[in-house]
């Protein structure tokens, strides 16, 4: 029973990233209408700079890998407003541009070679974190970190005048636009604080994954699944698409087969998307024709 | 029109002879590897350029042509029934790919298609026993079969290119074109007007796969062994730029991005990383300056 329950604690720790990423992929979604393929970049890119501060101390490493997200997002924003004039599909090339430049980029300044990520407190890896489980400090941590963002940024969404902006540019943008809203800061902040998510992923995934320029491709991967799975339109249900996806990869891996474990992020894609595209927590739609 | 399409095939056949009788071994195989990645562009354009939705998993079909046709062989079947079970295989997973994109739009098709990729990638990678994974696939069978000498591979290329140039232009001028651009711009008023979205983008997306099955049967010529990074991620990328910056729903676009994709490839080929970035940057430059395409760079001045 303590070993179900270890995979189940384990699965939800992992979840708990897909969940962050897929998260920021929702919101951008949601606002701007446009899927970020270089959602795994600011991720990464956060990771990367969080490494090179890494001698200043852990908290100025963090927060500037933060910030270097925060600021990817804000420039983002500014690309694909110039590339809007190019048709509906022109954002989302550009982001797809962004993926590739990233990947390379990174991978010509740092140099191509996985490294290691040291962690803040060396024996978080190890240590147990309560006792009898054998569950690391580290995925305890994890989920504290991004329960406590997806908190913080319900909080926001909810109580602040800029979040209350982006559920009305998100709910209805032509009605939006003619009360008046600034939408390009709106779209801005929502990039910024999206791609900022990103990176807190990226920063609690690095000490697992070690650093490497494509290492966000898998979790983005998921978190996509996680998104289409909760229907992109509800950031509860793909909260919840992403722990359940988390807890059944674990599952999947202990007790069926690793093979299954790892294809299940692109079966659940597929046969999602061909079934219900609208997600499975979502009430089905009448088609409107 | 008419006046173009010469002008075209003029340029086409003075390059092509000019690599043919001037050209290092080098030159030569760069230039078979334009015509085997331009076939590849003219059928994603069908999909990504014509219907308007970005597919990420076209290389995927490339994949399936270049792995059914070898594998057929090594089974034992003669090669030009080797060559018809890839180019069936590939056609027949293109329609079954239409079945769920039929039903989506925008960034729902990239996600799928990127499922698709993905999936493919890994069943060549696992399937140790029958694509040879991560280890690749000798394709000397394919070679013994048909002879050829490297000039003489590039000549097939460059025949093969301009038919299916020449195929998909008169296909699209005999009415298709118009059928896609209205499925594409007013889907409502298309289907209203007796136009069957799931027919229409299934046939699209079959023949989209069938040469991009056909570019992958060429590639086993021009390669020692298979390989499912071949095929990858980044192969499907490297497609939708040559799509994008050449010109979507072009002919003449999709030939112009893959010769210059595949020659930037070449210039960087010693800086693998670089390589990656530059086409990404390329397509971004694109974007931002001529967002019709380079092809159609004039006319919007």
């Amino acid at each position: 029973m303590s070993r179900l329950l270890e995979h189940i604690l384990a699965g939800l720790s992992s979840g708990a990233t897909y969940g962050l990423l897929a998260l920021g992929l929702v919101l951008i979604y949601r606002v701007c209408s446009v899927m970020s393929f270089a959602h795994g970049t600011a991720a990464a890119l956060s990771a990367y700079i969080a490494y090179a501060l890494q001698p200043l101390g852990y908290i100025i490493a963090f927060a500037g890998g933060l910030a270097a997200a925060f600021i990817f997002g804000l420039l983002t924003e500014q690309l694909l407003h110039r590339v809007r004039r190019g048709g509906h599909n022109a954002e989302l090339l550009t982001t797809i541009a962004l993926f590739m430049m990233g990947d390379g980029l990174l991978a010509s300044i740092f140099g191509a070679d996985t490294r290691a990520f040291a962690h803040v407190f060396e024996d978080l890896q190890t240590q147990r974190w309560v006792p009898g489980l054998a569950l690391t400090a580290h995925d305890g941590l994890v989920l504290i970190v991004a329960l406590a963002c997806a908190l913080l940024l319900a909080a926001f969404l909810a109580k602040t005048r800029l979040g209350l902006g982006i559920r009305a540019l998100g709910d209805n943008a032509q009605a939006a636009l003619l009360l008046g809203l600034p939408a390009r800061r709106i779209r801005a902040v929502t990039w910024g604080l999206a791609s900022a998510l990103g990176g807190v992923a990226g920063l609690l995934l690095v000490p697992r994954l070690f650093l490497d320029p494509g290492m966000m491709f898998a979790p983005l991967l998921k978190a996509f699944a996680a998104a289409v799975l909760g229907g992109l339109s509800s950031m509860l249900g793909v909260a919840a698409a992403a722990a359940l996806l988390g807890v059944s990869e674990v599952l999947l891996g202990a007790y069926v087969s690793t093979n299954l474990q790892s294809s299940l992020a692109f079966i659940i894609i597929i046969v999602v998307l061909s079934l219900r595209p609208e997600g499975i927590f979502v009430a089905r739609r009448r088609r409107r024709l | 029109m008419v006046a173009g399409m010469a002008r075209g095939l003029g340029l086409a056949a003075a390059l092509g002879l000019a690599v043919l009788l001037f050209g290092s071994d080098y030159a030569v195989h760069v230039a078979s590897r334009i015509c085997v990645f331009a076939i590849a562009a003219i059928g994603l354009d069908l999909v990504s350029g014509w219907l308007g939705q970005i597919s990420l998993g076209h290389a995927a079909f490339m994949g399936i042509g270049a792995y059914v046709e070898v594998i057929a062989m090594r089974w034992g079947l003669p090669s030009v029934f080797a060559l018809l079970a890839g180019l069936v295989a590939a056609s027949g997973a293109g329609a079954l790919l239409a079945l769920p994109a039929t039903r989506l739009f925008g960034p729902h098709i990239a996600i799928a298609t990127l499922g698709f990729q993905v999936g493919i990638e890994q069943l060549w990678a696992r399937s140790t026993g029958l694509s040879g994974g991560r280890m690749g696939l000798p394709t000397e069978l394919v070679q013994q079969a048909l002879p050829l000498p490297q000039r003489g591979l590039f000549v097939l290329c460059w025949v093969a290119c301009v038919a299916v140039a020449l195929c998909v232009h008169w296909g699209l001028n005999a009415g298709a074109a118009r059928d896609l651009v209205a499925l594409r711009d007013e889907p409502v008023a298309a289907e209203a007007a007796g136009l069957s979205p799931l027919r229409t983008r299934a046939l699209t997306y079959a023949a989209s796969g069938l040469i991009c099955g056909l570019a992958g049967t060429l590639f086993v010529g021009l390669t020692d062994s298979l390989h499912p990074e071949q095929f990858g991620l980044s192969t499907s990328l490297e497609l939708l730029v040559m799509v994008m910056v050449g010109g979507a729903a072009s002919v003449r676009g999709a030939v112009l991005g893959a010769g210059l994709v595949v020659l930037l490839g070449a210039l960087l080929g010693s800086l693998a990383e670089l390589q990656t970035a530059a086409i990404g940057g390329l397509l971004l430059v694109t974007l931002l300056f001529w967002p019709q395409g380079l092809s159609r760079r004039r006319a919007h001045a």
